[in-house]
């Protein structure tokens, strides 16, 4: 670094302490250089998502909050800071009030950036996306910036400039907005208690406040700064500065629950927010018509300049360019449809780095290459440089902010026409390929430039700052024009700064969180259709619940469904508002990476889960999903178990969707999938196999094995073991006998199912010819398909009316055949139960009929009356379950049936019970319980003193009497 | 001596206001007419998609 050059000292030069500009710009440089890199780093971990990924602190989770502050707070704030110590004096006409204490400014923000970035690698996030940083980190931003406004108002306040340019209008409205947000974000959010859906409002407008609120402003100060000067032009026009800056003012605030559409906050809440989105045209038009006016009639000298100014105006132009894109995009991204296509898609994340690095971080590059000449006093040392930047940074945003927004289009169309969504992120592995590419060359270009400030601060030519900045003097007059209110401090910092704002939140975040739904854990149970009350978190699901802020999760998994796109057929019943009550902070969302897991409680085992949390390539091939090897320990044999994080997580995710009652019983997709198989012709088959095989090896082998053996690599950590399919023994079948061989359509039914409880999920969500052709592949494994007829399925006669006599005769049936192994109330637990044994020699535990959907020891294919007949006529194959043919009638059966679906019914009461269901509702609430498992009762053959009272212990007095 | 192109006066320039400490010119300039109507056209269409909109479909 060169010393202050007092050789250039210009008559207003001593306005500006350029050894305290230049050193907050030295730092910027560095800020520039590294948070980006984070970036990259981020991105090459979708293409390979083992690098660097064995480590807690390097993996996805932890750099990409990194990457997002440090660009927010470091790559742009930072430089915005140091521009303020350079803009402010000359524009107020004096130095910056208690200058020195700059100096402190720049430390203290250096130190919140170390501590800040080094708090989210070691895990501390306070899981509000933009407002990560821990309190002492927060406090000290806070301080930094307090002390930065406190300069900038009292050094305005006392200006000798009469004028009160657009630049100034901005900066000071941004520092307003920005403590009072920092207030909403660091405060509110994680400390005053409140319910998910008014933490997700209230988040939705602070995180588009870090945007619209500060970055905008803060951003468009410097290009309205900067632009008339490089550009060696007049502003083009005061008057659409104006325009530009009140309908900032006036929409912006509203926007931020566009976050949030088809979410449960209120609707009308969202539609203002869509609304004023879109008004955002308004100022974005107007300051690029202003931007693109003022280099009105210099574009040649800009573009074929090779000085640090023409630079600085390349720059601005391009970020007024960006600006002109990226937030087009953004407000026709918040209309609805374009919701539905492209929300939680990298198109959203297209946005993003068009505006805040596309826009704003060139934005202030632009006002670097401006003002390093005249705080170093040295020319810019290489032109070539300078263009390399320029060009590489042209190249690498363009081709960022295109492809991830083609790759928003491409995902969103797959997910609306039902694509499985990790077939979806296979598709956009070409694309992250492409962005990681676009990332290396932006950042080869942000290193470039500062090797070139470097060597201008070091060998540049000495650089005189011209004494009139602007070449072509206007004629010009008295500040009379500028006596208009709207252009004065007072209308900027009352109007502006303090009125809009409390308008919008008031309006747009504490009334929707006043609305009935969106205070209260009333929710709608799915089953029954009935109020109840969504319970909290136990403390080990709330220590999950940490884990899973602090590891990430929530970057990549939204937990809300919409009642678009097909989610609610993809992963279950509509989100509701009273669901989220617990939740604070909201884990809502704004990206899926990964699926949404707002209903993934017991959709796989807890086996599954760490398997998955283990090495998620083993189960899921295609998964870009980090490994979490540090929810480990090493069990007693050998193979590694979750510790008391890893179990925490899971208990978590398992909780998560079941507060509105046992779906998963009747979800449509796994039942109606069900009866979907078609019989092969041999002519097909060959085509049907090799499509199967592909199947198989993508989505089965990690724990079925490459042989169908039952050995995949996933499956050492499973204590329920993968089926072994050389064997040609299949569990559920509607053909007779204990081992019988299934039809297709059986294999098909338990492939779309899934088996509850165990690692089978269901593949319900894959395409049907895809399950079709892994049934013809599944069964090359066994010769027995060679070798043995299939026989015909059982026949099921007509399902007899539900009754008490029925439900009390099946228990004496149950009692007399089932109670031995299954107990005398259904929990499993009967006297024969311990040690029993599969064909293999793994332990089988009889089904405990009272759990719900999902649970470990459930059934595993559901309480529908026709798969229990099944069962019970052809019993379990490869397990100790026997079949009943011979030894019971089909009328029997079907009492048996009806005693074990009281059995959950009973239990199911006894949960709905628990959350609050009122005694009114009872009755109803279990004749709907009853019709959704039951054939004849949903054709109304229930008796109505079934629905009165507990039928398992009815029938028990019944017996006990008899 | 002849004056510079570039520093001819434009046709279509208004009153300016200089900024003496940082050498800032700015024109008081208009508003285009194409930009109120875009501003009139999205104030139209705003206040039509929240009447429209108030309240989800069903």
């Amino acid at each position: 670094m060169v010393a202050a050059n007092t050789a250039q000292e210009t008559p207003d030069g001593t306005l500006v302490n350029r050894e305290l500009v230049r050193a907050w710009l030295a730092w910027s440089l560095v800020w520039l250089t590294v948070f980006p890199l984070v970036g990259l780093v981020v991105s090459i971990k979708f293409n390979a998502p083992e690098f660097l990924g064995d480590t807690p602190w390097l993996t996805f989770g932890r750099l990409r909050p990194v990457h997002v502050n440090g660009v927010i707070f470091g790559a742009f704030s930072a430089p915005l800071l140091g521009l303020l110590y350079y803009m402010i004096p000359k524009l107020c006409g004096r130095n910056m009030v208690a200058e020195r204490q700059g100096w402190w400014a720049l430390h203290g923000w250096n130190l919140f950036l170390i501590a800040g970035s080094l708090s989210l690698l070691m895990g501390y996030n306070s899981g509000v996306e933009a407002a990560e940083y821990p309190w002492p980190v927060n406090l000290l931003r806070y301080g930094v910036l307090g002390l930065v406004t406190a300069q900038v108002l009292i050094t305005l306040l006392r200006r000798r400039e009469r004028g009160f340019y657009v630049s100034l209008w901005y900066v000071m409205a941004a520092l307003v907005w920005t403590l009072l947000n920092l207030i909403l974000g660091g405060v509110i959010l994680p400390y005053v208690e409140m319910t998910g859906i008014s933490n997700a409002t209230l988040h939705g407008l602070y995180i588009h406040y870090v945007v619209g609120l500060w970055i905008t402003p803060a951003g468009l100060a410097v290009v309205y700064y900067f632009m008339p000067l490089a550009a060696k032009n007049a502003l083009y026009s005061h008057r659409i500065s104006l325009l530009g800056f009140w309908s900032l003012a006036l929409f912006y605030p509203f926007v931020g629950l566009h976050h949030y559409v088809f979410s449960p906050i209120p609707y009308q809440h969202q539609t203002i927010s869509i609304m004023t989105s879109m008004m955002l045209i308004v100022p974005v038009w107007a300051v690029v018509t202003n931007i693109f006016g003022t280099a009105k009639g210099r574009w040649g000298e800009i573009v074929g300049g090779n000085t640090a100014d023409h630079y600085s105006a390349k720059f601005l132009l391009l970020s007024a360019l960006f600006y002109l894109l990226a937030c087009f995009q953004g407000s026709t991204e918040a209309l609805r449809r374009m919701q539905e296509l492209t929300h939680f898609s990298d198109f959203v994340i297209s946005h993003s780095h068009g505006t805040i690095f596309g826009t704003f971080v060139i934005g202030v590059m632009g006002g670097m290459y401006y003002v390093w000449p005249r705080v170093t006093g040295r020319q810019l040392w290489s032109a070539k440089l300078a263009s390399w930047h320029l060009w590489l940074t042209i190249a690498g945003s363009t081709l960022m902010f295109l492809g991830l927004a083609a790759q928003g289009f491409i995902q969103g169309s797959m997910l609306e026409y039902g694509a499985n969504f990790v077939d979806t992120l296979q598709e956009m592995k070409p694309w992250w390929l492409a962005r990681t590419l676009a990332g290396a060359t932006m950042d080869i270009g942000l290193v470039l430039m500062m090797v070139n400030f470097y060597c201008t601060a070091r060998y540049g030519k000495p650089f005189a700052e011209p004494l009139a900045e602007v070449g072509r003097r206007l004629e010009t007059r008295p500040a009379g024009e500028r006596t208009d209110w709207l252009a004065q401090p007072s209308a900027v910092f009352l109007v502006a700064g303090l009125g809009f704002f409390a308008a919008a939140v008031l309006t747009q975040g504490v009334i929707p969180g006043m609305a009935m739904e969106a205070n209260s854990n009333r929710v709608t149970d799915v089953p029954t259709g009935m109020a109840v009350r969504a319970a909290g978190y136990t403390p080990q699901e709330q220590h999950g619940r940490e884990v899973y802020i602090r590891e990430g999760c929530w970057y990549c998994h939204s937990q809300y469904i919409r009642p678009v796109a097909g989610e609610t057929l993809r992963w279950g019943p509509l989100s509701q508002p009273g669901e989220y009550a617990w939740d604070q902070p909201h884990m809502l969302g704004t990206r899926r990476i990964g699926p949404d897991l707002s209903r993934v409680g017991r959709k796989y085992g807890d086996d599954w889960h760490a398997a998955h949390h283990w090495n998620p390539r083993q189960v899921v091939p295609d998964s870009v999903m980090p490994r979490f090897p540090w929810l480990f320990e090493l069990g007693k044999d050998g193979m590694p178990q979750l510790n008391d994080d890893g179990q925490a997580l899971v208990a978590y995710v398992q909780r998560l969707g079941v507060n509105v009652g046992d779906w998963r019983e009747t979800f449509g997709p796994t039942s109606l999938s069900a009866g979907d198989a078609v019989q092969i012709s041999p002519a097909n088959r060959n085509e049907l196999l090799k499509l199967g095989e592909q199947v198989y090896r993508r989505r089965c082998a990690g724990c079925h094995g490459d042989k169908g053996d039952g050995n995949g690599r996933a499956a050492a950590m499973l204590r329920i073991k993968p089926r072994d399919f050389t064997t040609g023994i299949f569990k559920f079948h509607s053909t007779p006998g204990t081992d019988a061989l299934p039809t297709d359509q059986d294999l098909y039914a338990t492939i779309s199912h899934g088996l509850w409880g165990t690692p089978m999920p269901p593949w319900y969500d894959i395409p049907a010819e895809q399950r079709m052709a892994v049934v013809q592949f599944i069964k090359t494994f066994s010769t027995r398909w060679a070798t043995e007829e299939v026989e015909a399925p059982v026949a099921v006669p007509t399902e007899p009316a539900v009754t008490v006599q029925s439900i009390s005769h099946g228990h004496e049936l149950y009692a007399a055949n089932c109670g031995f192994c299954h107990g005398d109330n259904g929990h499993g637990d009967g006297i024969a139960a311990v040690g029993l044994q599969d064909s293999w020699g793994h332990p089988a535990t009889p089904a405990d009929y009272t759990l719900p959907a999902g649970a470990p020891g459930g059934v595993k294919l559901g309480h529908d009356g026709t798969h229990l007949f099944k069962t019970v006529m052809n019993g379990v194959g490869g397990t100790p379950m026997p079949s009943f043919s011979a030894s019971m009638s089909p009328m029997d059966m079907w009492d048996t049936v009806h005693f074990i679906q009281s059995l959950r019914i009973d239990a199911h009461m006894q949960e709905l019970q628990r959350a609050g269901l009122p005694a009114a509702d009872e009755q109803e609430a279990r004749r709907k319980l009853w019709q959704n498992i039951s054939a004849a009762a949903g054709k109304g053959q229930i008796e109505t003193s079934v629905l009165l009272r507990s039928m398992g212990r009815a029938a028990a007095a019944m017996k006990g009497a008899g | 001596m002849e004056q510079d192109e570039s520093d001819k006066p434009r046709k279509d320039e208004t009153p300016a206001y200089y900024y003496a400490d940082s050498g800032i010119e700015e024109r008081h300039g208009h508003v285009p007419l194409w930009l109120w109507g875009v501003a009139a056209a999205l104030a139209v269409w705003g206040v039509y998609y929240l009447v429209a909109n108030w309240s989800p479909p069903g």
